[in-house]
């Protein structure tokens, strides 16, 4: 048990939702169990719809009283774009929710945290039922008169199809929504080709664009040959009616793109009444999650628009010749149930997985917890953000991660750090990447780990990181010797302070100002010389001043002395001498890889044993694991992390020694 | 046309510099045009041109800079002509 807790009701009850607490360093975190909502608001429930397909992972926000009769389906864009909006559309649903719309955010089938891959059969269908099903649970679980769905790209297209094919969505927003697949395909395959940071043609053949099998990797994010072909026979023009209950219907461009032409009459035809308008800010709400920026004029004129189709006080909203048939109808899909844990199966291994909760100083955070139902062995893993990607993982790896390590027996916890994801906290702050490397961040890990020991599961650990994700497992394990194994996937530093990062930056600055290339660009105006000497003279004056009250090291306190002056050798010595393993990973150009060598640690490795480095891909920016090839050698990387801790484990060095 | 394909950068290429200010060569991946940005540049210029590139064109040296974005709108025109 780490010396520095002070822990609270360790073996708390299930009463109330509270499983237990713990203070770390001063700051009281508490544990909840399936507590059904999360965030200071309390309006927000996360939920598996169980329909006739796999379980599809939802999060529910409560409208505000006095409650509006429209409740609201929020629909995912595909891929990369998912992940970067996805915190905006969290907050789109609190706005939602705080204007009286119950609102409802799902996870397409294969996507995010619902059941499924992107190789499973019969993707699209399966989306569309997701669709179908969730505005059924709506009407009847939401306390709605009526469904209105808001689809992004793809999302706006399955709920087209889903309305027009019949589901219970009474209006529909479409936003940035083609006509027919091909045009989708379009867009994922030129920004597949314009993965401006792929890796040279020595390399192993990168996934991108429709290669020989038919599949299609867009920024990592993988559709199937046969999802492909699906989406290149849709076309909403073309489809056929079947008794569409829709009667409104709001079309935004993007950015001031005009709508696709098609698109109005497609709507006219299956009966509603079309508004046509531009929708600003798509753009920027696309990029990097931390940068992601709300829409908020859009949000305004959906909920003017969503307001305008509500019924007036007193007048119930009327059901329409479709509805009515639909309900009469016993082939009608039947209404999906709601679980707050979803049970799965991978490998042909039985799994559960559910939400948990770990309340603290930073708000609530959010995790997903998955544990085989069977045979459990002696480990525990922890996941931790790629930055400020959510728990999914960069192109879903954890999701992919945490399921398979679960079915080897290891139940597997990823976690939404605070300002991440489903958890509370200001996500703008996240802009600064100082922001990454506050102390809190490495106390929210720890107490993720008190946690999990906390439900009775082992107190042996493996905890997984991406870029700062990796700075908070090494510092977790320096504080925490419970850890048995860090995997710490290209880190961008594991030892930080505003010094040290400071210098550094200052360093950067002066290698580049050295370089023939960088006054090309200066002369081309692609570099603005004075912003950048700017940022050069306050990062001089920065380290000049104060020195002393600069060095604030923000590390675990009881190794502040030996990491002072050699930081990162240090910390792989506290984590030899404590038999903790490492697996270090840098695919890519790598700054921290790049600085290992020039220093000459890695030609030191063999005064670390219990460190493994791997080189994988060494010629592109590859830090979030883009390429599908890269991501297959880096699960099997991963993988056999665990296979050897698992070997390492005292269950199995038992085994060992019970052999003749 | 520059001055429509600046202007279109500017509304959709999410750069952190004015277009206005580079070279007409400079490379706008290196000034911070990232890959999606660079797909809504290219539908925003179908758009504003009422025009198609064709899948050949669908590469990223095509639209590395405001002088070879133009030279492929000129191309599509020249063979809209022929």
């Amino acid at each position: 048990m780490p010396q520095s807790l002070e822990l609270g009701a360790r073996e708390g009850s299930l009463e109330n939702g509270r499983l237990g607490a713990v203070d770390i360093d001063g700051r009281h975190l508490e544990f909840a169990s399936e507590t059904p909502t999360m965030s200071a608001s309390q309006t927000q429930q996360p939920i598996y719809l169980r329909g006739s397909g796999a379980p599809v992972f939802a999060v529910l926000h409560r409208g505000a009283v006095p409650l509006r009769s429209t409740a609201v389906l929020l629909c995912p864009p595909f891929g990369w774009e998912d992940m970067c909006c996805y915190r905006i559309r969290r907050e789109w649903a609190e706005h939602l929710a705080r204007a009286g719309h119950t609102t409802l955010r799902i996870d397409l089938p294969g996507s995010g945290d619902s059941a499924g891959c992107p190789t499973d059969p019969g993707q699209l269908d399966a989306w569309t039922q997701a669709v179908d099903g969730a505005a059924r649970w709506l009407r009847r679980s939401g306390g709605a008169g009526q469904v209105a769905v808001i689809g992004l790209g793809l999302g706006g297209m399955v709920s087209c199809r889903a309305a027009l094919r019949g589901a219970p969505i009474d209006e529909l927003v479409m936003w940035s929504v083609p006509a027919n697949g091909r045009r989708l395909l379009r867009e994922l395959r030129t920004l597949s080709a314009f993965e401006v940071n792929m890796p040279d043609v020595e390399e192993p053949a990168p996934g991108g664009g429709p290669v020989d099998d038919g599949t299609l990797a867009a920024n990592g994010y993988l559709l199937s040959a046969e999802t492909v072909l699906e989406l290149e026979r849709l076309d909403l023009q073309e489809m056929e009616l079947s008794q569409p209950q829709i009667r409104r219907a709001l079309l935004l461009g993007r950015d001031g793109l005009k709508v696709e032409e098609a698109l109005p009459a497609v709507l006219e035809q299956a009966g509603a009444e079309v508004t046509v308008a531009n929708g600003q800010g798509y753009g920027a709400m696309m990029v990097e999650p931390q940068d992601a920026r709300a829409p908020r004029e859009v949000f305004e004129r959906v909920g003017s628009w969503l307001q305008e189709g509500e019924p007036r006080r007193g007048v119930s909203v009327a059901v329409s010749a479709a509805q009515a048939q639909s309900a009469a109808n016993p082939a009608a899909p039947s209404e999906p149930s709601d679980d707050d844990e979803m049970v799965l199966h991978s490998s042909g291994v039985a799994l559960r997985e559910r939400p948990v909760f770990l309340d603290g100083p930073d708000g609530r955070l959010f995790g997903v917890l998955t544990e085989p139902l069977g045979v459990r062995r002696e480990l525990t893993a922890l996941l931790l953000n790629a930055g400020p990607q959510r728990r999914t993982g960069p192109n879903r790896m954890w999701v992919e991660i945490a399921r398979r390590w679960a079915a080897s027996g290891v139940p597997t916890l990823r976690l939404d750090a605070a300002r991440i994801g489903d958890s509370d906290g200001d996500a703008s702050a996240l802009a600064r990447v100082t922001e990454f490397y506050k102390p809190g961040y490495v106390e929210q890990a720890r107490a993720a780990l008190e946690m999990l020991a906390a439900r009775g599961l082992p107190e042996r650990f493996v905890v997984l990181g991406l870029c700062a994700g990796c700075y908070w497992a090494a510092n977790a394990a320096l504080a925490d010797e419970r850890v048995a194994a860090v995997i710490m996937l290209n880190p961008r530093t594991l030892v930080f302070d505003e010094w040290r990062h400071a210098l550094r930056r200052t360093r950067q600055l002066r290698e580049k100002m050295l370089l023939a290339s960088t006054w090309r660009k200066v002369f081309n105006g692609e570099i603005k010389l004075a912003r950048h000497l700017e940022t050069g003279r306050t990062l001089i004056e920065q380290a000049a001043s104060t020195p002393m009250r600069a060095r604030k090291l923000i590390v675990a306190p009881r190794h502040e002395q030996r990491t002072a002056s050699q930081p990162i050798e240090g910390l792989f010595d506290a984590l030899r001498d404590r038999d903790q393993r490492a697996l270090l990973l840098f695919t890519g150009k790598e700054m921290l890889h790049r600085e290992l060598s020039r220093n000459g640690v890695l030609d030191r490795l063999d005064r670390w044993p219990n460190l493994e480095l791997a080189l994988v891909g060494t010629s592109a920016e590859t830090h979030t694991l883009t390429p599908l090839w890269l991501q297959r050698q880096v699960h099997t990387l991963v993988d056999q992390a665990l296979e050897d801790e698992l070997k390492r484990s005292p269950e199995a060095v038992g085994a060992s020694s019970a052999l003749p | 046309m520059t001055d429509q394909i600046r202007q279109i950068i500017n509304d959709h290429g999410r750069l952190p510099v004015d277009v206005g200010t580079l070279a007409a060569d400079a490379d706008l991946y290196q000034a911070g045009m990232s890959s999606l940005a660079s797909v809504n540049v290219m539908l925003a210029l179908e758009d504003h041109f009422d025009i198609e590139f064709p899948d050949l064109m669908l590469k990223p040296s095509v639209f590395e800079s405001v002088a070879s974005i133009e030279a492929a709108i000129s191309e599509l025109g020249s063979r809209a002509l022929s």
